[in-house]
């Protein structure tokens, strides 16, 4: 591997993938892949699913780089948000939907993964999880089960028998909230 | 859905839109506005880098999976505006969270080295120190010419943890890989010295970065899932091994 590419930002990889640079790509990949993946899985019954759902969301960076937007955001919450609709455009296709029912949480391990990311990954869950306890449990739940279950806000209301208005109006202000408590820790800018 | 909502509505709309939890209908009256309401664009942005936090597992991709993304890579894409992107290039990297870039400043200082150090800023360093020292602790420790590391292996090869071990007995070990445990049961970690195994403390039952000591003898380390409390011997057969280097 290059070392430039390895400690290169996000938006130098991007220049990369834009002049052609398939190892810019692949840098790309080694540093995300896993949390696409795992993404995917966590929507998606099938495996074969969740991995056409990451090979589709790299080929796209690949083709459509000028996409990313390095003033708005991370390359890696970019990944995740065109991950996550994808996965959900198969999840509400009907198949799918049934499919849904039979799945159970899931969780491996990886191996290649850089120290420096891994201690990072570690960092950042902790103070993630601490920024969750200022969330209601109501509030942790609505944004879970949208989230990593997939459901519409109102397939969230009849399931916690709550008004669809509600529902609605508390993920906007637990997402708020979540994002007001990790902006103390540095995780999130202004 | 009345495509013809009042800003109030759309906005109230935002979370449950960022997070993909809103119908079809909604979602293209969303998409319209949004094209002409840079505020709301912006409130979405914040909101998915938000969520994205909230993905805290990674899979290993099967091997194969990246030959499958290059195989779709063979028509060659269209020019881009690279200008845009140049542009881009100069702002701060978002990559690294910065505490973690000055985390690993303070690595290279105590002598690591091996960190490429992309902001240096002083009161960075000190808010690093301050509230990141057990990352600073580990990256530093992993870093130490003297220390000796080890990759506990599962029996299936699935699980992977990281652990060091340096010349004073100080160790860390990286668990966050272990699935959660319930049911009043805990990880407790090994130390193998003498062929035999010594407790080197409770990980818990949802472990993440832990430090403990143990002796300059050991030669292998051991996780096992044993009762709330932890044992006086692991419980066969043991999770994860692995050998230190020498
Ligand atoms: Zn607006």
């Amino acid at each position: 591997m290059d070392h430039d590419l390895v400690h290169a930002s996000d938006a130098a990889l991007i220049v990369g993938v834009g002049r052609w640079r398939q190892d810019a790509l692949a840098e790309v990949y080694r540093r995300h892949a896993g949390s696409v993946l795992a993404l995917a899985r966590r929507l998606l019954a099938s495996r074969e699913e969740a991995e056409e759902v990451v090979q589709e969301v790299f080929l796209r960076l690949w083709n459509q780089p000028e996409r990313f937007e390095p003033a708005r955001g991370s390359l890696r919450s970019y990944l995740l948000a065109q991950t996550h609709g994808r996965a959900i455009d198969r999840l509400r296709s009907d198949t799918a939907r049934r499919a849904r029912e039979e799945r159970d949480a899931r969780r491996t391990a990886t191996g290649a993964y850089d120290l420096e990311h891994e201690v990072a990954d570690l960092v950042v869950a902790e103070q993630v999880r601490a920024a969750l306890a200022v969330l209601s449990d109501d509030e942790r739940e609505i944004v879970q089960l949208a989230y990593f279950g997939g459901h519409t806000y109102a397939e969230v209301a009849t399931m916690l028998r709550t008004p669809a208005g509600t529902v609605k109006g508390r993920m906007r202000s637990a997402l708020t909230k979540l994002r007001r408590e990790l902006l103390t820790t540095g995780l999130v800018r202004p | 859905m009345n495509p013809r909502l009042g800003h109030h509505e759309i906005e109230e709309l935002l979370g449950a839109y960022a997070l993909d939890a809103v119908d079809a209908d909604e979602a293209l009256t969303l998409e319209n506005h949004l094209r002409g309401c840079p505020r709301c664009r912006a409130e979405v942005a914040a909101h998915r880098e938000t969520a994205a936090l909230l993905v805290e597992d990674r899979l290993e991709p099967p091997p194969e999976l990246w030959d499958r993304v290059t195989a779709g890579m063979e028509e060659v894409p269209p020019p881009i505006d690279l200008a845009q992107f140049a542009r881009a290039e100069r702002r701060p990297s978002r990559a690294t969270p910065w505490w973690l870039a000055a985390a690993a400043a303070v690595a290279v200082v105590l002598g690591a080295g091996s960190f490429v150090v992309q902001q240096q800023r002083h009161d960075q360093l000190q808010a690093a120190l301050h509230s990141q020292e057990v990352a600073v602790e580990v990256l530093a420790a992993f870093n130490d010419p003297g220390a000796r590391l080890a990759t506990l292996r599962s029996g299936d090869g699935q699980v992977h943890v990281r652990a060091v071990l340096l010349r004073d007995g100080t160790g860390y070990v990286l668990a966050d890989r272990l699935p959660d445990l319930s049911g009043g049961r805990v990880y407790q970690l090994w130390a193998m010295v003498d062929g035999a195994p010594r407790s080197a403390g409770v990980l818990g039952a949802e472990p993440a970065m832990a430090r403990f000591h143990a002796s300059n003898a050991t030669t292998a380390l051991a996780i096992s899932i044993e009762p709330v409390g932890g044992a006086e011997q692991p419980t066969l057969p043991v999770l994860l091994t692995g050998l230190l280097e020498a």
